[in-house]
């Protein structure tokens, strides 16, 4: 593992140099079923963010007293344990949320960032260390769902839900639809439900990947040539 | 080495079994009645925003209800009704019959359906074409064709299994409350042949 990094740099790092899903392609099963709504995106972001964050903290804590042959069990029943929290506290004071994400929730202990951070940074890192980068890596997956369930809401919906119960509005991009001219014979929006389908979900999801690879590596280059110059003109 | 770590340390994993257990039950007995409370005001509330004129809320058993008005006149049903045939798996439906066993609205509330999909059966345009129709196997639709000639609308798109899954969930419903004997004034338990459907469910 690098040394030397500053914390700023292990909390800025899961947002664009390894976001979990678009760079390290973690957490793709989740990411993939709950981008259909907009606020589905941001409520599970955010209970990846309180799980992650927690379980990291936990993690890096024990990691002195876990032998390496049970630390995948002992993971695992701290994630777990922290997701069952989770689903009672949410259960209990936000059932709206509760009815919308439904199966989502429990299935987070399964959720390969939490694990995969736990395993490759938590049981390395101290704790401060391990606490900013679960809460670095949970805002990167945030913002990516949030981003992919927008553009997927938006082509296959025509609406963007901001709505859990009865706070919140939706919004509706028919007039864009109409500016567009992607009018149904009646004169009604015409969205394609192919990005509500998992199909659609997977290629808006390439998308998405392939322009974060594009600009990471136009930056890496751009970076490079800068460099050089500064070189040439320093000798 | 992982041999000399596996004789001393292995009670770690019981350790953390243990306080894990001992958290959630915690969290579990300070939240239960929290939770059993929300859980009855949403069911609650939902009976009566389809009653909105109801007094009095008279359970038959867990799954039927009958709702009378301020003269203690039968003025519908609420029946809870269940189907395994959803895209994922069970989903629950809360349905509201008027005094003549007819659907007058229904609502899934428990269900593993994709969110955005699955959930659109919930949507106005579709619950329309059910609303008014007697909850019976003849007139519900019971394959994908079938939306379209006997209730015409079309199934959610995208979400066809979710769209059968609540005409079977209300024929389910509506096999619950034709079941049961409300007593003189009603005459809905008469036209039902209980193993009819029970076959006709066997057979599905």
């Amino acid at each position: 593992m690098k040394k030397n990094t500053s914390n700023w740099q292990e909390f800025i790092k899961g947002i664009y140099k390894e976001n979990p899903v678009l760079v390290s392609t973690l957490g793709l099963c989740p990411t993939l079923a709950v981008s259909t709504q907009a606020i589905n995106g941001i409520s599970m972001g955010l209970s990846v963010i309180i799980v992650l964050t927690f379980s990291n903290l936990i993690i890096s804590l024990i990691k002195d007293y876990v032998p390496s042959n049970l630390r995948i069990p002992s993971y695992i029943i701290v994630i777990a344990t922290f997701v069952t929290i989770l689903k009672i506290i949410i259960e209990g004071f936000f059932p709206t949320i509760n009815k919308s994400l439904g199966i989502f929730i429990p299935l987070i202990v399964v959720n390969c960032i939490i694990l995969g951070r736990a395993e490759a940074f938590a049981s390395r890192n101290n704790p401060l260390k391990s606490v900013l980068d679960g809460i670095g890596m949970g805002i990167g997956f945030t913002i990516v769902l949030t981003t992919l369930s927008t553009i997927r809401e938006v082509l296959g919906n025509g609406t963007i839900t901001l709505k859990i119960g009865d706070i919140g509005t939706i919004i509706d991009v028919g007039p864009l639809y109409k500016l567009l001219g992607l009018v149904d014979d009646n004169g009604e929006k015409a969205p394609l439900v192919f990005f509500l389908l998992p199909p659609g979900g997977f290629l808006v999801l390439g998308f998405l990947m392939g322009t974060i690879n594009y600009l990471q590596r136009s930056i890496k280059l751009n970076l490079g040539f800068i460099k050089r110059r500064v070189n040439k003109n320093g000798k | 080495m992982v041999g000399v770590n596996m004789k001393q340390n292995n009670y770690i994993l019981i350790i953390i079994s243990f306080l894990s257990g001992l958290l959630i039950s915690g969290f579990y007995y300070f939240l239960f009645d929290k939770i059993e409370t929300v859980k009855k005001e949403t069911r609650i509330q939902l009976q009566k925003s389809f009653f909105p004129e109801a007094q009095f809320f008279e359970e038959v058993n867990k799954d039927t209800i009958i709702v009378k008005d301020k003269n203690n006149d039968i003025i519908g049903y609420v029946v809870y009704g269940s189907s395994n045939k959803g895209y994922g798996g069970n989903i629950n439906v809360i349905v509201a019959f008027d005094n003549n066993g007819n659907i007058k609205d229904f609502l899934m509330i428990e269900h593993n359906e994709t969110p955005g999909l699955g959930t659109n059966v919930n949507k106005e345009y579709f619950r329309k074409g059910f609303i008014g129709k007697p909850p019976l196997k003849e007139e519900l639709p019971l394959s994908k064709d079938e939306f379209i000639t006997k209730l015409g609308i079309y199934p959610v798109s995208g979400a066809t299994y979710s769209s059968l899954a609540v005409s079977y969930a209300l024929i389910d419903a509506g096999i619950k409350l034709f079941k049961k004997d409300y007593g003189e004034d009603n005459t809905l338990s008469e036209e039902y042949n209980e193993w009819d459907d029970i076959f006709f469910f066997m057979n599905n």
